[in-house]
Parts: structure tokens; C-alpha cells; sequence
């Protein structure tokens, strides 16, 4: 079977490819070609978007900031916007895999492949980022939080992309961090990840969101554990036990040779942990 | 092969060599452990556009191959025993064609009960392999009739030792399975006529692979050539013809040249790996000093133990534990048993890194036990003056590391040591007008071996590198040139020895007296004594074991410093010191490269790497799930080469597998430094650290 190769120049031009039977839209390529390689995905055409002007770029917009899809990993830690706005969001791209990964590897290609141990899902569902989705039927707008109904399976159709990931810039007061545990290789999938954040109003916060990668088959929301920080002033984010152990009733790990299911378990209240004492000591910078 | 050609793509590795028209074959594996194989229909499959052959053991029969035992059958039988093994072999005109054809195949399995793990193997009352004794190469006198073969000796007075013993020591210790991951897979082109055998293939024993083929072939041995190519790292991996077989008779049967490239995921799943092994070490102490040893080693050899080379069947484990000390009395065996999981096989030093894990960390539990310094403990117990001084160079270095500040963490140490593998080469020294080429039968397997022969030359004759050119003979197309194959550290020792022989009885006839650097003087010599050329062979050999009255091993000292994270139990290694006395040096470039591959390759799998098999089920199938280490992960680390010792004499020691059998004692050390815990089972993975933590801490 011989695989047809289009380089769209345009959303029009790669809606169009995509429209026909079995093709698949790819930007790096970087997942793509790795179930390529294991039989995993094959396609009858299939659709490049790296090349689409509109898919790349950060820019701001009013209150929100606005990220090109096919905006690679390593292009987003690098970019001055995205820096100066969002550096959290910046130092997580700049560790995404390997260099490899981040020469080629999207934002929009991570998202639309919604593997569970990715880190950009986590810390964009606790930025409440959405993705903007363009189709035959115009765009729509979905959270990331509701992007992924299960591993390796989203609410984007076969013939609709996604052109844009929107994420709120900094209010005032707010604080977010993200931390993956790699116990492997520097270049591993989490096999835990924890994204907070927090909005204070004076001392105290007033809101916070939680959210684990790698433990659940999607970003896990730690609601609960979120309700525990509202009310506490940041000396109060060093004894966070009880909000640990919400974490821990939160997340829903399975075992697999990353770990045992309860160790996971386990990790995740310890990185929830660390991600409130570097905000606690004055990190996580809004 | 030079390394530049490497660099640039110009080497041609097997899977690159040019074949038209050639037959790509894909297997047809086991997906069960354990089973009577009631059916084979190759209907569908073969009549697929494209298949132009199908083979199963109906057509080919029972062949049997092992480098020592001849267990591990070409294609299955009546029966698999492991998941992954290769039941049917497919020939089509393209790669997918094959996979598809091998998908279209249809095996009926009949599942039997199977055999999972050390304790079950050990136990197993009904032999996985009843027609053992039958087998070439059997061993005769087994521990049950479910063992693969024994190796099992004993020096000294140890009973009376231990029986006098002050102290008697007494731990186990549990190591995981490995992959030795080269970057090439394994991969192999076969063309037959009607009187000539031509193999490419990634083995690292072309000899012995062509006298296999002949074999199985019926064919004389004169008509089958091995072309020698590259090999794209060994590891222990390229030893074994996983594949070449069912492409040589798929070539004879359908006339057309036939090739096969693994998959990663078949290598990961379908080869051989390092032994998962238990180690009971019992060692008794009085004074201060090891009076004797008991060790026992028992691994799960899976389902052939055809893979590996020792002729006992088992791994090299014997003489390794406390190698580095003077210990007299000594009984030790190793003894591998069958089981249902992918074959056991040779990662770099195949035993010695089980044992030396075992042993240099109940050195160190012994010396804390004691009261005593672990150095200084190995001081008092090292076997001779060399180890010695090693000892000490650590010592100046810890106490330096003790003395600065760097919050918690553990400084841990070990000690080494390597043999050279026995083999023999012979290689031929041409020296022309137009320079000097050494010709031989050696495959490269990627340590940078052919630079050292072509400094060995140059060095020898005294003639610039740049006139010396180093070439190699396909196997068979000279009857003079012969090589053990490469492995068991023994290139240097065997092979550069022989290009070193070569080149003095050259220079013999050009009368004795080496250039100093000019690159024509052969010429003017030649030209002198009326003659064309010189031609002269040289031969060496190196056996096993050593000698006992020279200490013609290598020697080498690792010290690493940790810190560990006791809320999630990953080990964050900062610095690693290493001291090597291997003899001389030849090349110093290749010579770090193989002293800090071994130390990364031993970090890895002392930290990371564990191929996870589940119920017979490699789980860890691809790179992405089977982690190595990569440059990211590689703390700081020192390297301090000491001068040969005076008593050296210039002896050619092996550097390849010296560093890598040290680094988890080293590791596991420093945590118990750090934080009082003693680790007993490789890897040492985080939540496996977080484990012995709590049950310390209970």
C-alpha cells in the first residue's frame, strides 16, 4: 500500500485533503511515524500542516494568548511572547523528550494525540487553556480539560484540525508550576506530572486547580485537593499533607512496567507536594 | 572500516549491501509460552502475490543450533517453548509482502504448562526439553533433568574454613534481564549457486557461521564465503544466527538471493538477553581477613540454552565473585535451568556482572559489619599489589569528595577486574612498493579495531599510518587467515598480537630494522633486495584461564557519589571516578571510549534497564518502554589511567567488559552510605529503592 503525501499551504487546502477517505493530518510527524514504524497507524494520504502559515506564531489577543498549533516544542521554549507571558508554559516545552522530539514534535500534535504521559495536556487543563478546532462546519472552541475523552482518543473528527491553543495570560495574584517525575532516562515519559494553579487575593488564595498527567487516562482534575488550598496563605502551602492525600484518592493509576499502580499513587501526592512548595517559596512566577 | 566512513554513511552495513532482485523474509512467531503445535496452514499466505516461499519444519526438518548445546531449533517443531520463537519463515518479493504473508499464516496451538521464573524452573518435574541428552553438546551430569548444564568447582580446604570461621557472611542477591541494544539490529543476506555459499550477515564468528552452513547445508566448507561488513555493535547480541539459517535454505530453495533485517521490537522480544540470576554468596572472615568462599548462582535460562558459549551451559560466573582478593578456598557453581521465557544469552561479560554486583557489595556489607572502612578492608584483602594501589588512588579521591560540602549523599566503591577471552588469529602482513596492507579475516564490531591494527602496523614497521591500510578478507577467500570472531574482550589481545607477529617477521626479511617515520623506505629496501614484496603471516593466541603466576588481567577501581531522594526513592548519581590499569595503551581515544561506554553501558542497567517479561511476554517491546541511558543521564565522570605496572612487560590486556560489572556494587554502596539502606536486587530502580527504604524503616 503506497501512502499519498500532501503538504497543505493553506487550513482550506488541508481541510480539503482531509475530507477524503482515510487520511490522517500530521504536523512533526514525531508520533506519526513512530506508529507508523509498529503498525499502529496507516493512512491512505496523509495531510502535512507544518507548512500553514496561520498555524504558526504566538501572539496576544486581548486577554488571552494565542499559540499556533504547529508551533514545534522547541520554537514555543524559545519564544519571546510565550517567555514573557507564560514562562511556565515555556520551560515546559523546553523539556518535552529529547531535542529530537522538540526540533519536530507540535503543541496541537501533542494535544491531538492525547497520550496520557504527555506534559503540555497537564499544565494547559490547569492554565484552563482551550483549542480552537476548524472544520468543514468553522471553528469551534473545547477546553483542554474536555479536548481527550480517553487515551489516544479526542473530540477532534477525522476532517477537522486543531488550528490554535488559546490560554488565558496572567490575572493578577496568580501563581502556576508544573513538575514530571522522570526516575528513567532524562528523555522518559513521566511517569508522574503534576501542573498547579493558584490565584491569591492578598495573602490568601482565593482559587486553585490541580491536575496529574500519567495517572489517569486523562489529565487527572484533583478537585478536591484544590478546594483544600483555598483559604491558605503561602506559608501554608509547606504542610499540604491533606491535600496530598486528595491527590492520591483523585488519581486513578494502572500499573504497567513504569511502575506499580500504587506507587504512582504514591508519586503523585509527592509531586503535587513539590509543585506547592516551589510556589510556596516564591516560584511558579505569574 | 575506518571511523569516518561511520560518520558519514559511507560504511555499508549488512542491511545496506546491494542485492536485486533479493527475497525479504519475515518469521511467523510464537504468540504462547508453552504448546503443541497441532496445525500449520500456509494456504493463505502463500497464495498471496508476492510469497514465493513458505517454510516450516515439515520442509526443513529438525535442525538444531547452539554455540555449545544444540537445543535452539531453526524453525519450531511439534512444539514452542517461548514466546517469540520462530515457527515459520516467509520468502516474498518485498518486506511488507512477507509480514503480510507471516500474518496470513495459520498455527493451531494446543497450550501446555509453563514454566515461568527461577523458582519454577528449579522446581519443574516435567523436563522442558525431554530429549535433552540427546543433544549435541549436552551436558552429562546435571543437577535435574530440567537444567540447561552446571559448572561447578572447587579450590582449597573450605569446609575446614569455614568451619573456623570467626564470621560467616551469608546474603542473596537477584539481578533482572537485560537487552544488549546494540544500534544495528541483526540482519543478514544469503545468495546460493549451484557451487558457491555467499553470506552478509551481522555475526560476529564468521568461521563459525560458515562451518554451520556447510553443515546444514551438506556442502564443503571451501564453497561457502562470509563477507566480512561491519557490525553495528555487539554487546553479547551478534553471536548467535537467529535468522541466517532459514535465509540460507529459502536462497537454496528458490534460487534468489534472500534477506532478512530484524525489527527492533523483534530484537527486544525474539533474541536472547542478559541471565536474570540469584547469587548466594556465603564467605567466612576471621581477622579482618576472607578465608573462603561459597558461592552458588542458579539463572533462568529460558527456553534454549543453545545462545550461550560456555561449553558448561551456563554463564562465566566462576572465579568472578571476590575476583579482585586473595581468596584460597573457594566453591563455586552456576547452574542455568530451562523455563518458558525468552532464551538467556551473552550481554557484555555475561556472568561477571551478576557476580561482581553479589560480591563487592557483601565486601562492603562485611567491612561495615566489621567496623572496618570499606577500603581499607579491600586494602587488607586485595590479591596483589596492583589492586592495591588502585585501592589507594580511590582512597585519595573519596576523602577529597568527603571533605566537601554537599548535603546527603554516599560516596560507594568496587572493584573489577577482567580476563582476556582464549582465542587465536592469524593475519598477513603484504608489504609493497606502494606501502604496507595487512590483510584478515577480523569482524569489525564497532570498537574501533581496524585504527588499531593500522597503529600497530605503522608502529611496528615504522612507516606513517597514512601507507598502511588495513583489509579485510572475506571468510574463505584465503585459507590461510583464521579469527576466533570477536568477543570476550579479546580483539586487542589476539588479533592485534597477530598483526604485530606479521609485521616483525616482515620486518625480519626487510632486515630488522624498523623506519623512522619515512613512508617509503620498504620501497628503497624492496627495491634493495630485488624483490617485489614481502609477505609474512603472523599468528597469536591467548587462552583461558590465565596462567596463575602472571596477573595478565586488567584491573580497574569505581567510586561514584549519590544522592537519594527518600520520598521517592530515585538515585541521582553525581560523579563517578574510574582507575584502570589495563597494560598498555594503544590508542588512548579508543581506549576512553571503551572505558566510558562500559561505565555508561553499566550505569544504565544497574539503574534503568529491565526487559519486563510478563507470563513469557516481553512488555517492554519497543526503545521508548526498554530505557538506555543517554548522554542526558551520564553524571561527571573522571577517568585516571595508571602507568603499566613495572612487572607488566607490555602484556595486551582487554578493556571491553572491564567497567561495566562494577558500577551497580559501586551504586548500591553509595546508597547504603548515604542512607544506611542495602540494596540486594538489580535494578535499582526508584520505586524498588522506596521499597527497601520502608522496609528498613518498618
Amino acid at each position: 500500500m503506497s501512502t499519498q503525501f500532501v503538504v497543505a499551504r493553506s487550513l482550506d487546502e488541508a481541510l480539503e485533503a482531509l475530507a477524503g477517505e482515510d487520511a490522517l493530518a500530521v504536523a512533526g510527524g514525531v508520533s506519526v511515524g513512530l506508529l507508523a514504524n509498529l503498525g499502529l497507524v496507516s493512512a491512505a494520504r496523509l495531510v502535512s500542516v507544518a507548512k500553514i502559515p496561520g498555524l504558526q506564531g504566538v501572539r496576544v489577543d486581548g486577554d488571552r494568548l494565542v499559540i499556533g498549533a504547529a508551533m514545534t516544542h522547541g520554537r514555543l521554549a524559545v519564544d519571546p511572547v510565550l517567555r514573557r507571558e507564560r514562562a511556565e508554559l515555556a520551560t515546559m516545552f523546553g523539556h518535552i523528550g529529547n531535542v529530537r522530539v522538540r526540533a519536530w514534535g507540535t503543541v496541537g500534535g501533542n494535544l491531538a494525540l492525547a497520550e496520557p504521559a504527555q506534559d503540555p495536556p497537564v499544565l494547559l487543563a490547569a492554565l484552563d487553556a482551550e483549542v480552537v478546532i476548524v472544520g468543514a462546519g468553522g471553528p469551534r472552541r473545547v477546553r483542554v480539560t474536555e479536548l481527550s475523552d480517553g487515551p489516544m482518543s479526542t473530540v477532534v473528527g477525522p476532517d477537522e484540525l486543531i488550528s490554535e491553543v488559546v490560554v488565558p495570560v496572567p490575572v493578577a495574584g496568580e501563581r502556576c508550576a508544573y513538575r514530571k517525575f522522570l526516575p528513567k532516562t532524562a528523555d522518559d515519559y513521566a511517569k508522574v506530572s503534576a501542573a498547579v494553579q493558584v490565584r491569591f487575593d492578598g495573602a490568601r488564595i482565593a482559587a486553585a486547580r490541580v491536575f496529574c498527567g500519567a495517572v489517569g487516562p486523562v489529565p487527572v482534575a484533583c478537585d478536591q485537593a484544590a478546594a483544600l488550598l483555598v483559604g491558605r496563605t503561602r506559608d501554608e502551602l509547606r504542610d499540604v499533607d491533606d491535600v496530598a492525600s486528595a491527590v492520591r484518592d483523585a488519581v486513578s493509576p494502572t500499573g504497567d512496567h513504569r511502575g506499580s499502580a500504587d506507587y504512582k499513587r504514591e508519586m503523585s501526592g509527592v509531586f503535587v507536594k513539590r509543585v506547592l512548595e516551589e510556589i510556596g517559596s516564591g516560584g511558579g512566577r505569574s | 572500516m575506518n571511523g569516518a566512513a561511520k560518520v558519514d554513511g559511507g560504511a555499508a552495513y549488512v542491511a545496506d549491501v546491494r542485492a536485486p532482485g533479493a527475497l525479504h523474509v519475515a518469521f511467523v512467531h510464537s504468540p504462547v509460552a508453552h504448546a503443541r503445535v497441532t496445525g500449520i496452514d500456509p494456504s493463505a499466505a502463500r497464495a498471496l502475490p508476492g510469497v514465493v516461499d513458505v517454510l516450516t519444519h515439515r520442509e526443513i526438518g529438525e535442525i538444531l543450533l547452539g554455540r555449545a548445546l544444540r537445543d535452539y531449533p531453526v524453525l519450531a517443531g511439534d512444539r514452542v517453548l517461548c514466546v517469540g520463537q520462530r515457527v515459520v519463515a516467509v520468502a516474498a518479493v518485498d518486506p511488507a509482502t512477507a509480514q503480510a504473508a507471516a500474518a496470513a499464516v495459520d498455527v493451531e496451538y494446543e497450550p501446555l504448562p509453563e514454566v515461568f521464573g527461577l523458582d519454577e524452573a528449579m522446581r519443574a518435574d516435567v523436563p522442558l526439553h525431554p530429549r535433552y541428552a540427546e543433544y549435541p553438546g549436552a551436558v552429562a551430569d546435571r543437577p535435574g533433568s530440567n537444567a540447561q548444564g552446571v559448572w561447578a568447582t572447587e579450590e582449597g580446604e573450605v569446609d575446614p574454613a569455614f568451619a573456623a570461621a570467626e564470621r560467616v557472611f551469608d546474603h542473596t542477591f537477584t539481578t533482572a534481564r537485560n537487552h544488549s541494544a546494540p544500534l544495528e539490529p541483526h540482519a543478514c543476506l544469503v545468495s546460493v549457486t549451484a557451487d558457491r555459499v555467499d553470506i552478509w550477515a551481522t555475526h560476529k564468528e564468521p568461521f563459525n557461521l560458515r562451518r554451520l552452513v556447510a553443515e546444514v547445508g551438506n556442502v564443503p566448507v571451501e564453497t561457502v564465503r562470509v563477507h566480512l561488513s561491519p557490525v553495528g555493535g555487539d554487546f553479547g547480541a551478534k553471536g548467535f544466527p537467529f535468522a541466517e539459517i532459514a535465509c540460507y535454505l529459502l536462497a537454496r530453495r528458490t534460487g534468489k538471493p534472500v534477506r532478512h533485517t530484524m525489527s527492533y521490537d523483534d530484537e527486544l522480544t525474539t533474541t536472547a538477553t542478559r541471565h536474570p540470576a540469584r547469587v548466594r554468596l556465603r564467605t567466612a572472615v576471621t581477622d579482618g581477613v576472607i578465608r573462603a568462599l561459597h558461592a552458588e548462582t542458579a539463572i533462568d535460562g529460558g527456553a534454549f540454552g543453545g545462545v550461550k558459549a560456555v561449553p558448561m551451559v551456563v554463564i562465566p560466573t566462576i572465579h568472578a565473585p571476590y575476583g579482585s582478593y586473595a581468596v584460597a578456598n573457594r566453591r563455586e557453581s552456576c547452574v542455568s535451568y530451562y523455563s518458558n521465557n525468552l532464551p538467556g544469552g551473552h550481554v557484555r561479560a555475561p556472568g561477571e556482572f551478576q557476580a561482581l554486583f553479589a560480591s563487592e557489595s557483601q565486601v562492603d556489607v562485611i567491612a561495615h559489619e566489621l567496623g572496618l572502612d570499606p577500603l581499607e578492608f579491600r586494602h587488607a584483602n586485595a590479591a596483589n599489589a596492583r589492586i592495591r594501589r588502585i585501592v589507594a588512588e580511590l582512597r585519595s579521591t573519596v576523602e577529597k569528595w568527603r571533605a566537601e560540602p554537599g548535603g546527603t549523599r554516599g560516596i560507594g566503591v568496587a572493584l573489577t577486574f577482567r580476563d582476556t577471552g582464549p582465542g587465536l588469529s592469524t593475519v598477513r602482513c603484504v608489504v609493497e612498493p606502494g606501502g604496507v596492507r595487512v590483510e584478515l579475516s577480523v569482524v569489525d564490531q564497532g570498537s574501533g579495531s581496524y585504527s588499531l591494527f593500522e597503529r600497530l602496523t605503522a608502529e611496528t614497521l615504522g612507516v606513517p599510518r597514512g601507507f598502511v591500510r588495513i583489509q579485510a578478507v572475506d571468510v574463505g577467500a584465503d585459507p590461510v587467515l583464521q579469527d576466533s570472531g570477536t568477543g570476550a574482550s579479546r580483539v586487542t589481545a589476539v588479533a592485534g598480537m597477530a598483526v604485530v607477529e606479521s609485521c616483525r617477521s616482515a620486518l625480519a626479511e626487510l632486515g630488522g630494522v624498523p623506519g623512522d617515520g619515512d613512508g617509503f623506505w620498504p620501497a628503497r629496501r624492496l627495491a634493495e633486495l630485488g624483490v617485489q614484496s614481502v609477505v609474512a603471516e603472523g599468528t597469536a593466541a591467548a587462552g583461558w584461564p590465565a596462567p596463575p603466576d602472571v596477573d595478565v588481567r586488567s584491573h580497574a577501581g569505581i567510586a561514584v557519589e549519590v544522592g537519594v531522594d527518600e520520598e521517592s526513592g530515585r538515585i541521582d548519581v553525581r560523579r563517578a571516578l574510574l582507575v584502570a590499569d589495563t597494560g598498555r595503551v594503544f590508542n588512548e581515544v579508543a581506549h576512553r571510549g571503551q572505558l566510558e561506554g562500559g561505565f555508561v553501558y553499566g550505569l544504565s542497567q544497574t539503574l534503568l534497564e529491565e526487559l519486563v517479561v510478563e507470563d513469557g511476554v516481553v512488555t517492554t517491546a519497543t526503545l521508548g518502554d526498554y530505557r538506555i541511558a543517554s548522554a542526558a543521564d551520564v553524571p561527571p565522570l573522571e577517568i585516571r589511567v595508571l602507568e603499566p605496572a613495572a612487572d607488566d612487560d607490555g602484556a595486551v590486556k582487554s578493556v571491553g567488559e572491564l567497567v561495566n560489572i562494577g558500577v551497580a556494587p559501586a551504586v548500591a554502596n553509595a546508597v547504603f552510605d548515604a542512607i544506611g539502606v542495602r540494596l540486594l536486587d538489580l535494578p535499582l530502580t526508584a520505586e524498588r529503592v522506596l521499597a527497601a527504604i520502608k522496609e528498613q524503616s518498618r
